[in-house]
């Protein structure tokens, strides 16, 4: 075949992420100080995002196939190889993680005093993990890195988290690992039926038989939603949001999440595209209820972090929605609208923690005046929460946009709803940005209250610019998308199409 | 073809952006410096958008791209007749009312100034935003931010009402675009395949022949998502806007506000539908009655309202319906009247709550009961507060008389009997709600007592007002130039 580490970069460059903050955690472990490992992780985070540039500049936008490839073989019995790879649908996500990682590790600078090295650690980890998750073209090994990141959140959300932070950790362990074992006995299956490979892009439209499809489709599905989570799997989410702490809020708002919607678009339609066809319309449905409940909760949330962690959720069923109607612009706007929401869910939580910082509570009836008190966290917090809402020339409008754009051809009555779901939205939104902006205070904040500083701004600040650039330019990230979107579409189109003159019924 | 690049649009937006960030710079601490920004950015801003005028009428068009999205989608601007009759009033506009607003701000002892003078700014460049948007999503985009961005300016007050009646404006404005806007946006881009602004309409006509129910659904979208137009049912928040400072009343409810949400729908008509598959479609009729409902309905409603304010409110629910129903009638008269209308309203409407405000900072009368005798004591205000209500009568002289005559012609030569007779209705209207007030301050006593000693009016407030009702004449003496522009935009 060929050489194990040909590629575009003429080096190992994927192993690499994993490998650099895999490193650093395990450089945690030596004994250190709480100064010098905050800036241990910090450099490891940086180095990564550094490592990841050579894949923005030397991708190749009109290929489809898989870029930056390293085979090494495995278990050759099994036909197991360690394989990994990017095409235009997990470099977005891959950028996200780089980028999201540095700002986690410098948000949690001043508020994580207690077993400074192991949270460190636990966070290096994580970014591998989650790193590898969207690179690896081989499900064992996809496998082992979604079951491998349970350890560190699981350790993050208990251990660091509030005081509810155990529960909250237990029930995020046990929803994942339910949602995972129906994905494992799906593996199994898979691998029996589907020519004894576990190769994802062999198994990408190997033409199983439609029954099998239904069943193997139902278990994935099953794995991938607990994860996004798709309302009624999404049990373990707010609280898991509202306990953790604040940079593992974020790595669960912003880019765990994206891991099971990513499960959706590389796992579950090219696998079993017939039952993606099938299974379409409760899809659908499935999405936009999210979108709705988790609109509808937020509406009724006293707690900021519950209030965007319900937020979220919405948002999700939208990414979701948008892949579900598998035409070329839903899926567009599904990754787009992952980016965006991984940037402005992550500046709304790290906002969070900063006024949470400030006044010990996170109860909006506690806020207030903020356009006084302190207005650059006012006006960073109107942005985000503008973005939010999908304001015209910010990031997530062209996510919804291009969703919506999906969904109205052909489905007008979801689209219906999805638009509902949009002005719920708005409605929370903008009740809470009067509710922190321009009401009177309960109670007159302390004198120590002070406006964001430096290293609040300069977290957000690339948060915000990639919403602000990706809102005008999204043809930065949609250039690379694609061909690799088309190439899904049109095998989906195929596959369908066969399946009708096959006269099967669905 | 004739066609120019131009980065004027877009500097007409800059400039008030530049001076909001001047305005919060210098802040409370010297507010003769603050002042001194919002005139200087309102003149430069005139000059901007008169600068461009000789290459408009030329027939020319100034087109600027800043960003393109995606294919079909920009953030573009373009200039042509029908964007500078709008920005054009609204720019010269706010020049007056920065002036007014100094007197009425600073007589009244008010809060917040920079917030308001800052929030004001910014407003006026959102709104030169929309006037010369290239495409939908531009528009759209100042749209919204217009909406954003006057919420702290209805809030003003901070009291339990003002706070009531912005929720009631945020909800309204905002809900109706994410309702139905997005929904119109995103189906138009589905069909048409892009959201550039074109005369003649952006629709294929094989899409047309096949989706004729969906494009009339998305036009009604348009006509209720674009909320600021006012048409009922989706009125409220203009009512409810009142509570704001009445300069905030006078320039962003009377002209920038309403009519953003006229010149949208107006711009709908022409360059994404057309007037061709509008007629076509139908779907012109329903926007008609829809306008002939709102303008009779408000007027009436208008003779309910004791409060001079609420009045005039109700006076510009109904006003906006004759923009929209000049469109709607789809003959070129009746276009040219509706269009012309704009600017004709606006400084009518202008002058009025001009008065309404001066009447309210130096008298400190807000009912129509109490103004029985007002015109002694301030008359420059009761004059031309006169002249205005003639101006939205459509008495001869006067600009709207212009507007309005080319209203009936266009709706005889529509043909529409009916149409004709819901104008002339609603002239009776007008002149039924308007004309009380005039006798009052002028011919009846004032009852004792009910007057304070000191009522002098305050000349940073009475200059204003007295220019623009001067100019509604100048408007209708000379009218060319405006019907001019109208007629540019009918060709």
């Amino acid at each position: 075949m060929f050489d194990p580490f040909y590629n575009a970069a003429g080096m190992p460059l994927l192993s690499l992420l994993m490998i650099i903050p895999a490193a650093g955690a395990l450089l945690l472990l030596l004994p250190m100080s709480a100064r010098a490992a905050r800036v241990l992780a910090l450099g490891t985070t940086l180095l990564t995002a550094l490592f990841s540039v050579p894949l923005w500049h030397l991708f190749n936008k009109a290929a489809s196939q898989m870029q930056f490839v390293e085979r090494v073989t495995w278990v050759a019995v099994w036909n197991l190889e360690y394989s990994v790879g990017i095409d235009g649908i997990s470099l977005p996500l891959v950028l996200l993680t780089v980028l999201i990682c540095p700002v986690c590790v410098l948000a949690s600078w001043g508020s994580i005093t207690s077993r400074v090295r192991g949270y460190y650690a636990c966070l290096l980890l994580m970014e591998s993990i989650m790193l590898g998750i969207f690179v690896s073209l081989n499900l064992i090994l996809f496998f082992f890195f979604w079951e491998a990141m349970l350890i560190p959140m699981y350790l993050l959300i208990g251990m660091w988290g509030s005081e509810r932070g155990r529960a909250a950790a237990m029930k995020f362990l046990l929803f994942t690992l339910g949602g995972s074992i129906f994905m494992l006995v799906g593996i199994i299956a898979l691998y029996l039926l589907g020519g004894r490979t576990f190769d994802i892009v062999a198994l990408s439209n190997a033409g199983l038989p439609h029954a099998a499809q239904l069943w193997l489709f139902a278990a994935f599905f099953l794995g991938f939603a607990v994860k996004v989570p798709v309302v009624p799997f999404h049990g373990w989410q707010p609280d898991a949001y509202a306990e953790a702490p604040t940079c593992a809020t974020i790595i669960m708002a912003a880019v765990l999440a994206k891991m099971g919607a990513y499960g959706f678009i590389r796992i579950l339609f090219p696998f079993f595209p017939d039952a993606a066809w099938t299974f379409l319309e409760p899809m659908l449905i499935l999405s936009v209820i999210t979108v709705l409940y988790g609109a509808y909760c937020a509406l009724a949330q006293q707690d900021l972090k519950r209030l965007i962690a319900y937020s979220s959720l919405s948002h999700m069923g939208f990414i979701l929605l948008g892949m579900a109607t598998l035409t070329k612009v839903g899926i567009d706007g599904s990754i787009i609208q992952m980016v965006s929401h991984g940037v402005i869910t992550g500046g709304l939580f790290l906002w969070i923690a900063a006024m949470e910082e400030r006044l010990k509570t996170r109860m909006l009836a506690d806020f207030g005046g903020l356009s006084t008190a302190a207005p650059v966290s006012a006006v960073v917090f109107t942005v985000l929460a503008l973005a939010a809402t999908g304001f015209p020339g910010l990031s997530a409008f062209i996510g919804e946009f291009l969703i919506l754009s999906g969904v109205f051809q052909g489905h007008y009555v979801i689209g219906a709803f999805a638009i509902f779901g949009v002005v719920l939205g708005v409605a929370y939104m903008s009740w809470a940005c009067y509710r922190l902006i321009l009401f009177k205070p309960a109670t007159p904040y302390p004198p120590s209250f002070s406006d964001l500083t430096l290293r609040e701004v300069v977290c957000l600040a690339p948060l915000l610019i990639v919403i602000v650039v990706v809102g005008v330019q999204p043809g930065i990230l949609l250039d690379f998308m694609r061909s690799s979107v088309d190439q899904l579409v049109n095998m989906m189109q195929t596959a369908d199409a066969v399946i009708s003159a096959s006269g099967v019924a669905r | 073809m004739n066609d120019l690049v131009s980065i004027t649009p877009l500097l007409t937006i800059l400039v008030s952006l530049i001076a909001t960030g001047l305005i919060i710079r210098t802040g409370e601490g010297n507010p003769n410096l603050r002042e001194f920004w919002s005139v200087g950015a309102g003149v430069v801003k005139f000059g901007l958008v008169l600068s461009m005028l000789p290459a408009i009428l030329d027939g020319k068009t100034l087109h600027y791209k800043l960003f393109t999205l995606m294919p079909g989608i920009e953030i573009a601007f373009k200039a042509d007749a029908f964007s500078m009759l709008f920005a054009l009033g609204a720019s010269f506009l706010w020049i007056v009312t920065t002036f007014y607003s100094i007197g009425y701000m600073r007589s009244l002892n008010e809060h917040a100034q920079t917030r308001y003078f800052a929030c004001f700014a910014v407003s006026l460049a959102t709104t030169m935003g929309v006037a010369f948007s290239a495409n939908l999503f531009t528009m759209f985009l100042f749209y919204e931010g217009l909406t954003i961005i006057t919420y702290p300016l209805v809030y003003h007050k901070e009291t339990e009402e003002a706070k009531a009646g912005a929720r009631k404006y945020v909800i309204y404005l905002l809900g109706a675009a994410k309702v139905f806007l997005i929904a119109a946006i995103v189906l138009t881009y589905n069909l048409a395949g892009t959201l550039d602004f074109q005369k003649g309409g952006i629709f294929p006509p094989e899409v047309v022949a096949a989706h004729p129910l969906l494009l009339s659904a998305i036009f009604l979208m348009y006509l209720y998502g674009f909320a600021k137009c006012a048409v009922m049912p989706v009125h409220g928040w203009l009512p409810a806007a009142m509570v704001a400072p009445t300069p905030v009343s006078a320039l962003l409810h009377a002209v920038a506000v309403v009519k953003t949400g006229v010149f949208t729908v107006l711009s709908v008509v022409f360059f994404v539908f057309g007037t061709g598959t509008l007629g076509a479609l139908g779907v012109n009729t329903v926007a008609i009655a829809i306008a002939c409902f709102t303008l009779l309905m408000a007027s009436v409603i208008a003779l309910s309202r004791e409060n001079l304010k609420a009045r005039l409110a109700f006076s510009t629910v109904s006003q906006l319906s004759y923009i929209i129903l000049g469109a709607a009638l789809l003959t070129p008269a009746a276009i040219v009247g509706g269009i012309s209308h704009i600017t004709m309203h606006a400084f009518g409407k202008i002058t009025l709550f001009f008065c309404a405000g001066s009447i309210y900072a130096c008298a400190h009368k807000t009912e129509i009961s109490q103004m029985s005798g007002l015109a002694k004591k301030m008359p420059w205000t009761m004059t031309a507060f006169t002249i205005g209500a003639f101006n939205m009568i459509g008495v001869p002289l006067v600009g709207g008389f212009v507007s309005k005559w080319n209203l009936m012609l266009g709706a005889m030569e529509a043909g529409s009997v009916a149409v004709l007779g819901v104008l002339l209705a609603s002239t009776l209207l007008n002149a039924a709600y308007f004309m009380p007030i005039v006798y009052k301050a002028f011919f009846e006593k004032e009852e004792t007592g009910h007057h304070g000693e000191e009522i002098r009016e305050n000349p940073f407030m009475a200059i204003p007002l007295c220019f623009t009702a001067s100019v509604t004449f100048v408007l209708g003496l000379y009218p060319d130039f405006i019907l001019n522009l109208a007629r540019e935009v009918v060709k």
